[in-house]
């Protein structure tokens, strides 16, 4: 266990050996050992700041933001592109594809615009009625729709399509097509003109949207590199031949890639909740066959984060998966797949949660030495409108046609013959924190390479995690934990490994609320290991929280109380703690289990989007609508892996 | 007897003589044309290495001999047809090939705008006349102290006026602000962090005092979104400004931008002058007339 600190002052001394030694050695002799400590003095240097590389900023984004170069999103009603996502996520006021003015609260560090390849570029030539797509019956029926304002049912029916494989081979633009290579260049321009290193950082990216049967898979992709490198390609897409619906296809796209130009992109999976037990799979459902070494190799290579958050539901954990879990049924999609032409079953569900996926990446680990799932976490917003907002009392939903509007709660946002999604089961969720040294494309890559990430549902609040051997108690009062937490540990997305004798993993927490945002509730480690009979668990311990609860007999810590006002959609922050902190020390570690631990902070309630329409609108929801929720966050794990 | 218009237009006879009138007419007319004889198709080098880049973007691997082939073969079939797609005048009312053509006339355009690199003098005229765009906001670099209300309650003012008391008059680095005031997870220090930066890391009301203090001395305290601060400023940079070379990148790209604008309308205007355009006024139907 290397930390930077340390692995700093070493490189300063290899450089010095190699560099000064010699050059020294020519002039004066060979350094003895004095000098050398003259020149790299052991004990900390006496201005605080020097030699300090650790992060000590968190940036907030968005790494999944779709705009009208997206079929789905163009057919919804979504007018914006590209450079208006990037111009609005800085803080500009915009005027919303439904004609409102709107803006965020705060501008955001990053953003990534994703839009879906297949079809790139596909609605502008839908709707300026082009003729190759007039001549085909399908495209002709859905430009007749929109035209006539049934655009939200054309999009469910171009999404249904396309899950089937059904969208006419004829008026698809694909890889090569003018089309295609022309939404790619703009998708690209914009991101360049925005992109501001120090400032703001947008990405080069889009979303590999695997969607066989209606089953999620989808990926999205990041780019570290700029325009001269990833102009060198074109997007890699589903629709056989030029691609394929496969993620170990993707993953060679990736690989070819960075084989290609010399450069980097990652992959970021979401909404395993609509996977149909896909997402995490133990047996993959392409081959049939149960995972190989290969395939969890390549995905813990490809795949380090998961989007655990965002407007399509949250996916931590589902209350069948983790009964013991008070704050599990947090704003779940559990219906069905994608477009709903499957209903859910429970057995799915293990390989859709996050938890779930990573407590079976530790039994895949001791089976197949490697660990497919293990990964960090992000919230991200999926929006369909060109708008990253989701703060709770500016919520633009997840499609133009769910911009603010007085039906948009009551209306149905997908209904099928099996089941309903209403449009108040949008959930206004998340962002992605990122602890990077600089805010640029290849600081904020390189934090999310190293899983140094968190997933709010919407809040900024700041979150610190650190494991390491030996944290103190009183470290949780020095004036800068961040200091001790990188010296004596790993941060969040590290490893522990090889325990030392009679030792036990300590932690570091830290919480600070969002500065506009509400108070705090507690903090909690959840951990998850994989016991010698081959068997997987959980537990949830509260770790710290405001004011002077006391856990009852069962040790359950009473509810921090509740200052929601709901017809004015208020709150008051009288309750809970704008900072917590603690040293945590695992009451139950055993170093010949493999576990992880990652981290859920939650504030005290507060309206939920539902209840701000309310009061906006003066309507009355119906009563099965949440009015209000517990915002949260949840780190990357920590792991713990034994010696062999 | 008299047939209308309408009942003719559901005939299937009618139908039948149109659709004949025009296979008759299309025939004729590639047979008249008929540029293919003797017409020679070059497929150069250059064109080939075009498609092996072509193929390449798409397959990250170039192509095989017999995909070499089948690309070659395909360039001919479309060479041929796309020929005598011409000679057949299909280009002519095509929504696409409109289109494609008036954006790459457009291209054409606006590549002579950005053609010549704007000179020094005429990035400097652009910044001054649109200063409003490229100010810069004012920053301050700064020290804090965290005292938290949660800890010390109701005596967090007395608390922090005692600690500034303390602090008065203290050489600058005789302090170590590190072992001073509560845990906090924000940095003790901040180097050029502008004014709305600021705002988010500690709220609107902290940035907006910090403006107002004098740099040099500690001060304070002040409060945040989080408890109370005291601060020592060390520089305040006003808004400014800025010089030319601060900003370059961004006068450029918006100098760059005008220009394509202007270029596109002052072209445009010049071609539009040689034509004279006529728009027909609606026809009024009859039944309107009635009405």
């Amino acid at each position: 266990m290397k930390s930077p600190i340390g692995l700093s002052n070493l490189l300063a001394l290899l450089l010095l050996l190699f560099v000064a030694g010699p050059l020294v050695a020519q002039d004066t002799g060979e350094p003895d050992k004095a000098s050398l400590e003259k020149a790299y003095p052991s004990k900390q240097p006496y201005s605080p700041y020097a030699d300090r590389h650790f992060p000590d900023r968190v940036y907030w984004g968005d790494t999944h933001l779709h705009t009208s170069f997206s079929m789905d999103a163009g057919a919804f009603g979504c007018r914006l592109g590209p450079r208006d996502a990037y111009r609005f996520a800085k803080g500009q006021e915009i005027t919303a594809s439904s004609g409102q003015p709107v803006r965020l609260a705060r501008p955001l560090d990053f953003l990534v615009v994703a839009d879906h390849s297949d079809g790139f570029g596909f609605f502008p030539l839908l709707l300026s009625g082009d003729p190759k797509i007039m001549a085909d019956p399908q495209g002709q029926r859905w430009n007749e729709m929109i035209k006539n304002g049934q655009g939200a049912a054309a999009a469910i029916d171009i999404i249904t399509s396309f899950g089937k494989g059904a969208i006419s081979k004829a008026i698809f633009p694909v890889p090569g097509t003018t089309a295609f290579q022309g939404a790619w260049e703009e998708v690209i321009k914009a991101a360049e003109e925005a992109n501001n290193p120090g400032r703001f950082t947008a990405f080069i990216g889009f979303e590999w949207t695997s969607n066989t049967g209606g089953n999620n898979l989808h990926r999205n992709i990041i780019f570290r590199d700029n325009a001269s490198k990833a102009s060198l390609v074109e997007p890699y897409t589903t629709q056989k031949p030029l691609g394929s619906d496969n993620p170990r296809d993707l993953w060679k796209w990736m690989s070819g890639y960075e084989e290609k130009t010399g450069g980097h992109v990652l992959a970021i999976a979401h909404n395993g909740n609509l996977s149909n037990g896909r997402m995490f799979p133990l047996i993959e459902s392409f081959s049939g066959k149960p995972i190989d070494r290969e395939y969890a190799e390549t995905r813990a290579l490809r795949e380090r984060l998961y989007e655990v958050t965002q407007i399509k539901g949250d996916g931590e954990t589902h209350p069948f998966l983790s009964p013991n879990d008070e704050f599990a049924n947090f704003e779940r999609w559990d219906k069905g797949n994608l477009d709903l032409t499957v209903l859910k079953k429970p057995e799915m569900m293990e390989f859709e949660y996050a938890r779930s996926a990573l407590r079976n990446g530790l039994k895949l680990e001791q089976e197949l030495g490697v660990n497919p799932y293990k990964f960090g976490m992000v919230g991200s917003t999926d929006a369909h409108t060109g708008l990253t907002a989701i703060d709770e009392d500016n919520f633009w939903g997840k499609t133009s046609s769910s911009e603010p509007s007085a039906g948009r709660a009551t209306h149905p946002f997908i209904k099928t013959s099996n089941a309903t999604i209403m449009g108040w089961e949008q959930t206004a969720s998340g962002y992605a924190g990122v602890w990077a040294t600089d805010n640029t494309r290849e600081a904020l890559f390189d934090a999310m390479q190293r899983k140094e990430v968190y997933a709010t549902t919407g809040p900024r609040m700041i979150v610190r995690f650190f494991a390491g051997w030996d944290f103190a108690a009183n470290d949780a009062n020095t004036r800068n934990p961040a200091v001790i937490g990188y010296v004596k540990g790993v941060p969040m997305g590290g490893d522990l490994t090889q325990a030392p004798t009679g030792k036990t993993p300590t932690f570091l927490v830290a919480a600070l609320k969002d500065p506009i945002g509400a108070n705090l509730d507690r903090i909690q480690i959840i951990k998850g290991w994989l016991d010698a009979g081959g068997q997987t668990h959980e537990k949830i311990y509260d770790v710290v929280w405001s004011g002077d609860r006391k856990p009852d007999a069962k040790g359950k810590l009473p509810p921090v109380g509740d200052t929601v006002d709901v017809p004015n959609a208020t709150y008051t922050n009288t309750i809970g703690a704008t900072e917590l902190i603690k040293v945590w020390i695992d009451p139950e570690f055993d170093p010949l289990q493999r576990a992880f631990y990652y981290v859920r902070v939650l504030e005290i309630p507060t309206p939920r989007w539902t209840a701000y329409d309310a009061k906006y609108f003066g309507i009355k929801m119906p009563p099965e609508v949440p009015m209000k929720l517990q915002e949260r966050a949840y780190t990357s794990p920590i792991w713990y892996t034994p010696e062999k | 007897m008299k047939i209308s218009l309408g009942r003719l237009i559901r005939e299937p006879l009618f139908h039948f003589l149109l659709l004949g009138a025009a296979i008759f007419f299309l025939a004729g007319r590639v047979r008249n044309s008929s540029i293919g004889a003797g017409e020679k198709i070059v497929v150069t080098q250059s064109e080939m290495e075009s498609m092996v880049v072509g193929f390449s973007r798409t397959w990250m691997r170039p192509p095989t001999q017999e995909e070499m082939q089948g690309l070659v073969d395909d360039y001919v079939r479309e060479e041929v047809l796309y020929r005598e797609a011409r000679a057949m005048g299909l280009d002519q009312d095509d929504v696409i090939v409109r289109r494609r053509m008036r954006q790459k006339f457009e291209f054409l355009a606006e590549d002579l705008a950005t053609h010549r690199s704007p000179t020094d003098q005429e990035l400097e005229g652009y910044l001054q006349q649109h200063l409003d765009r490229f100010r810069e906001e004012p920053s301050f670099s700064f020290e804090h102290i965290f005292l938290s209300r949660e800890k010390h309650g109701a005596s967090t003012e007395a608390e922090a006026k005692a600690l500034l008391a303390e602090l008065d008059g203290k050489n600058k680095d005789a302090i170590d602000i590190e072992k001073r005031g509560d845990t906090f997870l924000l940095p003790s220090r901040f180097e050029k962090t502008s004014a709305p930066e600021t705002a988010r890391l500690f709220g609107e009301n902290f940035a907006t005092q910090l403006a107002t203090i004098e740099p040099g001395e500690w001060a304070g305290p002040i409060e945040s979104s989080y408890g109370l601060h005291l601060v020592r400023v060390d520089a305040r940079v006003p808004g400014a400004a800025p010089p030319l070379a601060n900003v370059r990148d961004s006068v450029l790209r918006d100098l760059l931008n005008d220009r394509r604008k202007q270029e596109l309308d002052a072209q445009y205007s010049k071609l539009r002058a040689r034509y004279t355009v006529v728009v027909e006024p609606p026809e009024v139907p009859k039944v309107a007339e009635a009405r």
